[in-house]
């Protein structure tokens, strides 16, 4: 079995069919090449949840190094990967795991905060997309983070096209009221210290 | 991208504008949050000791005689609830049954002139347990080593003596309607053992 030597030049077909014939450098290296993308939407589908994020990101890389025969190159292999780490919450989620139930723990998102380098106004727009119900927090952050198109949403997921674009007006909304209600919990705040 | 103190500082002299306002600026805030974020620690020994598990992606056709066990057990069952059903069937009292018994096990020729439907019912009900010991051999070479293990194995050849016994003891007494009972009960009992043992 031969190997894909550590190379920026090899493309991600290279080293998909080296990975489906056994080479797991070959695999190694699209994980480096794109761990963080799949993270990324990990953690916001997850809540912010490190642990619980960081074991999705596990499980699709697990389940593509094993489907890896079933990518016909037809999409991007990221979007490929996004739509097993969809399949992989949404089983979760459906499985009512424990790990819903552990969610609001505020201190889980600290640390990830700060690796992240997020600024202040950051922070509060991701606690803003965290506090989104689940499937309106899975449309937003594909469509506008990621900009996946309706359909594509709807392939990834098993929602329809027209619940995916509802459930995004119902996101949006729901962002503005989080963020109004931020921005004057805010501004009393600044009226408070100005009159001290 | 929109400057979102100047958003903030009209928002907060005209707080009526707002949900007009935001939206264009939570799409821009939005889209210029990072598509990329890094794990804070390495999660790649761990994935790798995962493709351990699973060492080779799945090529098409992939297959395992790991798979095959569940349907030789329910290939057994099947027959266990036709023999049952069979068995059910079977006219009572067995000692209207004029032709002799054969050994289960054996193939007999039908005998002229002795085709009533009780001797027909009886003979299906013998190759039915014919086939139910064929079909349970099979299924037991197809079972993981794992799963034919000795406890499995010794309790099988007890069940196999007692069944040898018992049609030794139906050969002499065709119509003992006990003996017979004896018999299915034996077999529903091993069934039981053997899915017990592999669950």
């Amino acid at each position: 079995m031969g190997t894909v030597a550590v190379n920026q030049q090899a493309t991600d077909l290279d080293l998909i069919a080296a990975s489906s014939a056994g080479d797991q450098s070959a695999f190694e290296q699209l994980f480096r090449r794109y761990h963080a993308r799949i993270y990324a939407l990990c953690w916001r589908l997850c809540g912010n949840d490190v642990h619980w994020a960081e074991d999705v990101l596990q499980d699709t890389f697990v389940q593509a190094w094993r489907n890896l025969g079933e990518f016909r190159g037809e999409s991007a292999l990221t979007t490929w990967l996004h739509r097993l780490a969809v399949n992989i919450v949404l089983a979760e989620r459906r499985r009512g795991s424990a790990r819903l139930r552990q969610l609001s723990d505020p201190m889980a998102n600290e640390d990830v905060a700060v690796a992240a380098g997020e600024t202040h106004a950051d922070h509060d727009l991701e606690a803003a997309i965290t506090s989104l119900p689940p499937r309106a927090r899975l449309v937003l952050v594909l469509h506008e983070l990621h900009g996946y198109s309706h359909v594509e949403i709807a392939s990834m997921s098993g929602m329809a096209a027209g619940t995916s674009r509802a459930q995004l007006n119902r996101a949006r909304n729901l962002m503005q009221q989080h963020l109004q209600q931020d921005l004057a919990v805010n501004n009393q705040g600044q009226e408070v210290n100005t009159h001290v | 991208m929109s400057d979102p103190k100047h958003h903030e500082a009209a928002d907060t002299a005209l707080p009526k504008a707002l949900p007009r306002a935001l939206p264009r600026a939570l799409q821009s805030r939005l889209q210029a949050l990072p598509q990329e974020i890094t794990p804070a620690r390495d999660l790649w020994p761990e994935i790798a000791a995962g493709l351990v598990q699973s060492p080779e992606p799945i090529q098409s056709g992939h297959s395992s005689h790991w798979w095959h066990w569940p349907q030789a057990l329910a290939a057994v069952l099947v027959l266990a609830v036709l023999a049952a059903v069979v068995w059910q069937q079977l006219p009572g009292p067995l000692s209207m049954l004029s032709d002799p018994l054969v050994e289960v096990g054996t193939t007999a020729d039908p005998v002229p002139g002795n085709q009533s439907p009780a001797n027909a019912q009886q003979r299906a009900a013998q190759n039915l347990l014919q086939g139910m010991q064929m079909e349970t051999t099979a299924s037991l070479e197809t079972l993981p080593a794992a799963m034919a293990d000795a406890d499995l194995q010794a309790g099988l050849q007890e069940y196999e003596l007692a069944e040898q016994q018992l049609q030794q003891a139906l050969s002499r007494q065709p119509d003992n309607q006990n003996l017979w009972q004896q018999l299915g009960s034996l077999q529903r009992s091993r069934l039981n053992m053997f899915a017990v043992h592999i669950q």
